[in-house]
């Protein structure tokens, strides 16, 4: 209506005309306006100096590159050529949460496997809270564009295959779209997730790298230019009022999702038999949306001509010793070693046990957090060593 | 109000008149009004674009809310 009314005093006015070229021309133009502000505008590539855990757990050799949540760009990876480049992609069964051995694991493999090929060992730790599959395929489409050398994926075999649990993180919908253009076996999961808002403002970050691209950084400026900014008469020491229940339930990610929608066969009375519950939702997935999500992943390492080392991360003994959680897990291995199927090979690795087995008995924090992330880093690391060995790399833990 | 169909194929000598009282105007000054204002269009909506990225790039504070 108003554009109607603006266009007809146009008209009136100016002779203005609205023809099939006219749009064409203000098409170009804006683009053309799109890339002259992209110019003009200083770039603001993002910080990954305040992701979580960088303040006191990353070194000279191993980061987190996590963006901000909500900052579509998603992670920002190093380039330092002249080392082995290595991206770990996973989520807190990565950290290990004692007072005194909070660590990267990450971190302590880099620290055992030193050099490949006489090469400093370097890692871009692709860490989100609570990252999901879809998730960590949108992390691999970021690290596979920084071109890495190795690529290790850590599954979390609390919901790698909850089919309730496929996405958290959905700011990162554009890196998706980005890269699921080609081949079209890509197509399947992009268009289950990705919204047309994603691969417009993708586009017009692709135009405008700086203009758009950057619109976070900007944005975050913006807001704190602007909050101050009201028709209200401020009211000294006003508090905001608590939340109510959903509200703070609609802020918190990720909400109790499976809790939410799922009630297993029996109330939970502690904090094991909740954790089963979790694992009791993985077991009735139905859907094939993870197996997907994964098969995908394992053939972009594929076409990428990577070496990767995806693995299982192993669960608290205490809840291990349960029957059922034996029977869930021996589900999970089972769902893994069909997707896994003829999808790996001498460069790419998934072993559908997991390290449940091999990694010696340790104290947990709950069912997925390690307190002392070492053992665990011993056996990642003569597995990552074995498959670089098998592959004619001279990984420095040879000599360990 | 006399208009041409196709401004953009009119020639120099062309006149267009916009309404009473205003001036006669050739094609040429109405091509370049029309360009004028399809570049204003254009910029503007170049700008609204990268100010609705910027102000909704941050509108949604995620909290983590542990697992």
């Amino acid at each position: 209506m108003i554009s109607d009314r603006l266009l007809a005093l146009l008209a009136e006015r100016a002779g203005f005309r609205v023809t099939r070229w006219s749009m064409v021309r203000i098409a170009v133009f804006a683009v053309a306006a799109l890339v002259l502000a992209s110019l003009v505008l200083p770039s603001r590539p993002g910080d990954v100096s305040a992701a979580p855990y960088n303040a006191g757990l990353a070194t000279k050799d191993v980061r987190n590159v996590a963006l901000p949540l909500g900052d579509t760009r998603g992670f920002k990876p190093t380039s330092r050529p002249s080392t082995y480049q290595v991206a770990w992609i996973g989520g807190s069964e990565t950290l290990a949460v004692g007072a005194k051995t909070r660590a990267f694991i990450p971190g302590l493999v880099t620290k055992r496997i030193k050099t490949v090929d006489g090469r400093r060992v370097s890692t871009d730790i692709y860490y989100l809270n609570a990252i999901r599959l879809a998730d960590q395929l949108a992390a691999l489409s970021t690290a596979l564009a920084s071109k890495p050398d190795l690529v290790v994926v850590s599954l979390n075999p609390v919901w790698v295959m909850n089919d309730l649990a496929v996405q958290q993180w959905d700011y990162l919908d554009g890196e998706l779209a980005q890269h699921s253009a080609w081949p079209p076996s890509r197509w399947p999961v992009a268009a289950s997730l990705v919204s047309p808002g994603d691969v417009g403002w993708k586009l017009l970050s692709g135009v405008s790298p700086d203009g758009v691209g950057d619109r976070f950084d900007w944005g975050v400026d913006l807001a704190r230019r602007t909050e101050a900014l009201t028709f209200l008469d401020p009211v000294p020491g006003a508090q905001p009022p608590p939340a109510t229940g959903l509200a703070a339930l609609g802020q918190r990610r990720p909400v109790d999702f499976f809790y939410g929608q799922f009630q297993p066969q029996r109330r939970p009375t502690s904090l094991t038999e909740q954790q089963l519950g979790i694992l009791e939702r993985q077991a009735v997935s139905r859907s094939d949306v993870n197996e997907i999500v994964l098969e995908q992943m394992l053939a972009m390492v594929r076409r990428a001509g990577v070496d990767a080392y995806f693995y299982i991360a192993p669960v608290n003994p205490e809840v291990y010793a349960e029957p059922a959680a034996q029977d869930y897990l021996a589900d999970l291995r089972a769902d893994l070693a069909r997707v896994s199927a003829g999808r790996t090979d001498q460069r790419i690795r998934l072993d559908p046990q997991g390290l449940q087995a091999r990694v010696p008995p340790t104290e947990y924090r709950d069912i997925v957090h390690v307190l002392d992330g070492r053992p665990e880093a011993a056996v990642l690391a003569q597995d990552i060593c074995d498959l670089l060995t098998a592959n004619d790399r001279r990984p420095g833990c040879e000599d360990s | 109000m006399t208009r041409t169909d196709h401004p953009e194929t009119d020639g120099p000598d062309t006149v267009h008149t916009d309404g009473p009282g205003r001036e006669p105007r050739t094609a040429r000054g109405q091509t370049l009004t029309q360009f004028g204002l399809e570049m204003t269009i254009g910029v503007i909506i170049a700008m609204l674009l990268v100010l609705v990225g910027w102000a909704s790039s941050n509108a949604i504070r995620f909290v983590y809310g542990g697992y």
